[in-house]
């Protein structure tokens, strides 16, 4: 029965590795070769046929090889120390990478943003605000919640929004960017809500500059009139 | 101080008791009873769109009587309809925006008053003369499905009462009230451009 023999160099003997593990195969040094024999005639599976073999060789029972298309056989099997190719080939376990060590921090920046989104929030005077939802259909209102800082400015958020005139934002992993504008590079956004709102028990507010500060959820309120109505006049 | 409880219980957590007979309120429980009104309306104001009517005592008291009484025709259903139509009477002063928005302090619980009487009759004299004062009164009523027209111009002379009008036949979903001529185009005003997203039941009613 006829099988086939192949000679790679040594230099390749890494390639081997994607075929030690098939069944019968036996493996040799001698010099700067490896013969690899075992291999089945007919047509073999396609990670043997791309190995990088210098000679491929048809062997009998006799262990005479030819050469492919040859009748008459041109050599025969050199005596070497055959071992199977599982224990020619070791397995050995990748050397762990250390992370890298970033000598300076990543300074958060945004950068305009092309990409047109409704916003999310807006940032307006209390007193705008409260003029709005004295006389605002309740229907718009229903999904809004507000916080108010000390210096009378109300962060209303919730979609859809409301028209008025302010400083709009759009909300991404409770972060507010100011619309128009995301962060330097985009792919941050996750890495900057885990930064800096480990506990995600919050709001940041970005502005333009990088700036931002967080605000707690608990300092929102559902936007009723009665609740925007007595934050304005205990401010 | 029947009265006077029957409105705290009313308020504050929703639960009502009423006596077995009918019997006059005292004086002092009408005084009492009119202070808690006052409070309420008082709270109340804060959740009105723009400034609300004023305070009519004389609507707010006669509805706090009335819904007082009719509770008491649904669990007393040995009165007669006599004695039903001597003791629920309609109010007999002027209906102005502030005596619509006062009256609702109470009547605005008459929605669950016709929960309350669904086991009854249609025809039954009760239920008939509710839905009279249901009618007299649509700004309280705007939960209630009424095939009738209703009159809305004491409404919609006030801004707030016409405003929170609008927001109840809304937050109702009540669709027929809201195709209503004088008030589909403040629904759709409301709404704006997210009838879809606020109401997405709105709009294709009008398109079938």
């Amino acid at each position: 029965m006829m099988e086939i023999v192949i000679v790679l160099s040594s230099a390749h003997a890494a390639a081997l590795g994607s075929v030690r593990t098939f069944p019968g195969l036996l493996a040799a040094r001698s010099g700067e070769e490896i013969w690899v024999r075992g291999i089945p005639t007919g047509k073999p599976d396609k990670k043997i046929s791309v190995l990088p073999a210098r000679y491929t060789y048809f062997m009998d029972e006799q262990e005479r090889i030819y050469a492919p298309g040859a009748l008459t056989p041109s050599d025969t099997l050199p005596a070497l120390e055959w071992v199977p190719l599982l224990s020619f080939i070791k397995v050995t376990l990748p050397v762990s990478a250390l992370p890298g060590i970033l000598e300076e921090p990543l300074q958060i920046k945004l950068a305009r943003n092309v990409i047109i989104q409704e916003s999310d929030a807006l940032l307006t005077p209390l007193e705008t605000w409260e003029t709005y939802v004295s006389t605002a259909p309740l229907v718009r209102l229903q999904h809004l919640y507000f916080a108010v800082s000390e210096n009378s400015e109300a962060l209303i958020i919730g979609t859809p929004n409301i028209p008025l005139p302010g400083k709009t934002y759009i909300l991404r992993n409770n972060i507010l960017l100011p619309a128009g504008y995301d962060f330097d590079p985009p792919a941050i956004t996750s890495l900057v809500a885990k930064a800096l709102n480990p506990v995600n028990d919050g709001i940041l507010l970005f502005h333009e500059n990088g700036q931002w500060e967080k605000i707690k959820f608990d300092c929102f309120v559902p936007a009723t009139r009665s609740a925007v109505r007595l934050t304005n006049s205990m401010i | 101080m029947e009265l006077t409880n029957f409105i705290a219980g009313l308020i504050n957590d929703g639960k009502v008791k009423v006596v077995s007979q009918l019997l006059p309120f005292e004086a002092e429980d009408l005084r009492l009873s009119t202070v808690h009104l006052q409070q309420y309306y008082e709270d109340d104001i804060q959740e009105m769109p723009a400034t609300a009517p004023s305070f009519d005592e004389n609507a707010a008291l006669w509805a706090a009587r009335y819904l007082y009484t009719a509770v008491q025709f649904i669990l007393l259903r040995n009165l007669d309809e006599t004695t039903m139509q001597e003791q629920l009477l309609p109010y007999s002063g002027e209906q102005t925006p502030a005596a619509m928005y006062s009256a609702d302090l109470t009547l605005r619980y008459l929605p669950d008053l016709f929960d309350l009487a669904k086991g009854l009759s249609p025809n039954d004299p009760l239920v008939k003369l509710m839905k009279e004062t249901a009618q007299l009164w649509p700004f309280s009523s705007a939960a209630i499905s009424m095939s009738e027209s209703t009159d809305l111009s004491v409404i919609f002379s006030d801004a707030s009462l016409k405003q929170a009008y609008i927001d109840r036949i809304i937050t109702a979903r009540n669709l027929h009230k809201c195709q209503q001529p004088d008030c589909y185009p403040l629904v759709l005003e409301a709404l704006g451009a997210y009838a879809a997203d606020l109401w997405p039941q709105f709009e294709p009613s009008f398109n079938d």
